[in-house]
């Protein structure tokens, strides 16, 4: 068992505004802030260019020992369906992370450049995870689709839970599917 | 007379008008006169071409964005004769904030338009502030119009060593040249870098090698710059790209001495950069004229070049549109319209009578057969039914089809000729114009721009950028770079007079003002982003919008063909790129790209080749099962 209170745990969102389910990430940070966490967690969106956010990083590079990323990407799966699953900050192909660089500095805001830029930095926390939901709706909306809110409190319980417990997980877009 | 192709005249004191010996003025059915331009085959022709011919084959580029402006690009190469025969610019994506400002408060448009762009909201904001104080009548007070001067000046900052060694830079790193151009990258080898005691490479190959993406110190360094020019934003700007400051009248910051101080610590650290910038492009430029004289032939076209200028006189601005002649030549970047290399004009009212927008290669429906809402301007002045103030935004999404329509973007015409947005155009415009306000660092001589840089580490130095005598993908790189010491000057220069201000008591950044609740009014935000021109028109009736047009640098550089066939400056610079690669392995389409990246487009750098036998293309969101 993992005891957070002795660490730094940061729960990052990352998504655009108003999009419907792919406002997933930053919808989830707005929620988890309304609730209490013990002093070791931060929530942050991280919803911003990832080179900005890697400045963010770099300025404290060991304060975080654990990271937890989430958001929506789409990758052709079960719409609705949860994806966890452990980072692997290696092997990126460099053509990858130059064009993940070329998108954030030009103003792209994405979940995936910033797994990608991080990793090239050595920035992210050896043990991150990352939590991608596949969008039901993709389109404009303030709001998640239904299936967007039953897996945000899914989320919110994982979350919860991460406190206590490390998941099970597979790695880089193979994790356990909800 | 600076028209030659619009029928307006000028009267004795000046004044244009539409001349009456025109039966039809603005018709499009007589080809205008464009000095010759690029030849152009017709689809048939190339079809032809292709059909019997195997060594001429399709070869497309296709970036993957997701920002306004996505690019890709269609071209028809003669592997022979190593040269383009046809090429086609197509944006991807509609842009629509058109549509969405359409029954807005005015004031909306400061935030929507903002989204416009990732890289430069700010200027999107300040654009449509300035069209609304145009609008409302509300004019900033000194400092308000100084600093908001100088946060652009900080964008620019941002933008343009970005471009230089994060986007068109590795076109030029040994990584991609030793593979694309074995032969030269051997010469650069044993070429020394003249200009190594700026700089501090010795030899060419050691510039390109600090080139290289992820891993060389000029891509690393310009990364951290971005970071500096970030900080000094969001002083006055609140956060960046999409400022939360910018307000009709000037702005919502608190400014204070410890501000400017903070600032001027972030602003100095380009002085020296600029001129190690200014070196290494010139050293990258002249290496590859030497070592082939084709390579002035990359990128080439016709020195047609429009800019509106930037940075407005606190004293003169007053923004109105009856007197924008008079403060548009008053600003730091002299507004101006170049053709074949000649300024026609610096006055901002005949840049803006001279503008139209076309849609005949464009998703969009033709509005002209509407009625026409203002056939002047509000000084009386003729306008075109294509001038945006006349323009309604009909979007009609279809198929491409290479004959008829095949692109998102518009084809935005000075004079019915193709022009060309760019930074450079900044530099020209206001170097031949000598009309920069006296001040102790920038000295405009009617055909170069000298810079007085001051010490850092590096000694004071005079940099001069000079009139180019030829228009290619390499000199609009250097121009870039040497934006980087003329805008960091400029802002030296603001921020000594925002200090002034402050001191003799003048302290007030915004003036309060109210949006007309009954009547017509016309505005026009004249500014620029880092890129080039920028401009946004604005038609308010009853005090909501209803007519917004924005024109921006990619719109005019990704342009298609126009009415007559003449074909848009990305379109324009390909065609007349030879192919010079060389590589033993897959074709890598480098001559081309450096062409079009040296626009700077809004997202060059995602532009990946493909073939009929195979998209390249990255897909962002794929699974990252390709992860080990």
């Amino acid at each position: 068992m993992r005891v957070v209170s002795t660490e730094v745990l940061l729960l990052g969102g990352v998504g655009y505004t108003y999009l419907g389910d792919m406002s997933f990430g930053a919808i989830l940070v707005e929620r988890l802030r309304a609730l209490e966490w013990s002093s070791g967690v931060a929530v942050e969106d991280v919803s911003y260019n990832p080179i900005t956010v890697m400045d963010w990083l770099r300025d404290d590079p060991d304060r975080f020992d654990r990271a937890i990323f989430f958001g929506a990407i789409e990758r052709g799966r079960e719409p609705g369906s949860l994806t966890r699953y452990q980072w692997i900050a290696s092997g990126i192909p460099a053509a990858t992370v130059q064009d993940c660089v070329a998108e954030a500095v030009t103003g792209s805001i994405s979940l995936y450049n910033l797994l990608v830029i991080g990793s090239h930095f050595e920035l992210l926390p050896t043990d991150t995870t990352v939590i991608e939901f596949e969008p039901v709706e993709n389109n404009w909306g303030q709001g998640l689709s239904a299936t967007g809110e039953m897996r945000a409190t899914e989320v919110i319980g994982w979350l919860r839970g991460e406190l206590t417990a490390p998941a099970t997980v597979g790695a880089n877009g193979h994790g356990a599917q909800a | 007379m600076c028209f030659k192709n619009l029928p307006v005249d000028f009267d004795a004191e000046g004044r244009p008008f539409l001349r009456d010996d025109v039966p039809n003025p603005y018709a499009v059915a007589q080809a205008p006169d464009t000095n010759g331009g690029v030849k152009t085959l017709t689809r048939d022709q190339i079809e032809d071409l292709l059909q019997r011919n195997g060594h001429i084959e399709t070869k497309n580029f296709d970036p993957v964005t997701r920002v306004a402006g996505a690019l890709a690009f269609h071209t028809v190469v003669d592997n022979q004769a190593r040269k383009v025969i046809e090429a086609r610019s197509v944006a991807t994506l509609f842009r629509g904030y058109e549509v969405i400002m359409m029954g807005r408060d005015p004031r909306d448009a400061i935030f929507i338009t903002s989204r416009a762009c990732g890289v430069c909201g700010g200027v999107h904001s300040t654009a449509a502030a300035l069209a609304i104080e145009m609008a409302c009548g509300v004019k900033p007070p000194p400092l308000g119009t100084v600093v908001r001067n100088l946060l652009l000046a900080i964008e620019y900052l941002y933008d343009n060593p970005l471009h230089l060694f994060l986007l068109a830079g590795p076109d030029y790193s040994e990584a991609i040249v030793s593979k694309t151009n074995p032969e030269l990258y051997r010469r650069a080898e044993s070429t020394p870098a003249p200009h190594s005691n700026v700089h501090g490479y010795s030899t060419i190959a050691d510039i390109m090698k600090d080139l290289n993406p992820l891993e060389g110190s000029l891509y690393l360094e310009a990364l951290g710059m971005t970071r500096v020019a970030r900080e000094a934003y969001v002083l006055i700007g609140g956060k960046y790209p999409h400022p939360q400051t910018i307000v009709p009248g000037g702005i919502s910051a608190t400014i204070s001495l410890t501000t400017l101080n903070e600032i001027y610590l972030r602003i100095q650290k380009f002085f020296d950069y600029g001129k190690r910038v200014a070196a290494i492009y010139d050293d990258i430029c002249d290496f590859f004229y030497d070592a082939d004289p084709r390579y002035r032939d990359v990128g080439r076209t016709s020195a047609n070049l429009i800019d509106l200028g930037q940075w407005d006189d606190e004293d003169a601005y007053d923004a109105t549109y009856e007197n924008c002649a008079e403060w548009g030549e008053r600003r730091w970047a002299t507004p101006g319209v170049i053709i074949d290399g000649k300024q026609v004009t610096t006055n901002l009212q005949h840049i803006n009578l001279g503008l139209e927008e076309f849609v005949e290669h464009s998703f969009y429906e033709d509005w002209a057969g509407d009625e026409m809402r203002f056939k002047t301007d509000p000084l009386g002045a003729p306008l075109s039914p294509y001038h945006p103030w006349n323009k309604s935004t009909k979007p009609r999404p279809q198929a491409s089809n290479w004959r008829e329509k095949y692109t998102w973007a518009t084809s935005p015409r000075w004079d019915r000729q193709a022009m060309d947005a760019e930074a450079s155009a900044r530099l020209w415009n206001t170097a031949i114009a000598q009309k920069i306000p006296s001040n102790p660092y920038i000295e405009a001589t009617g055909h170069s721009l000298k810079m007085l840089v001051p010490a850092g580490r590096l000694p004071e130095m005079e940099l001069e950028w000079k009139v180019p005598d030829v228009w290619n993908a390499f000199e609009r790189n250097r121009g870039r770079a040497y934006c980087v010491s003329y805008t960091s000057m400029v802002a030296l220069n603001l921020w000594s007079r925002a200090v002034e201000l402050m001191k003799s008591g003048q302290t007030a950044v915004s003036t309060k003002f109210e949006v007309p609740k009954r009547g017509t009014q016309l505005g026009v935000g004249f500014w620029g982003a880092g890129r080039g021109y920028l401009s946004h028109h604005l038609e308010l009736n009853d005090g909501v919008v209803t007519n917004y047009q924005i024109i921006t640098p990619s719109t005019i550089n990704a342009s298609p063909h126009d009415p007559w066939e003449t074909p848009g400056k990305y379109e324009e610079a390909v065609l007349n790129t030879p192919i010079l690669e060389t590589g033993s392995g897959a074709y890598q389409g480098i001559d081309v790209l450096r062409a079009i990246r040296s626009f700077d487009p809004c997202m060059p750098c995602t532009t990946h080749i493909h073939s009929d036998s195979g998209v390249l293309t990255r897909e962002i969101n794929t699974c990252a099962c390709g992860v080990d």
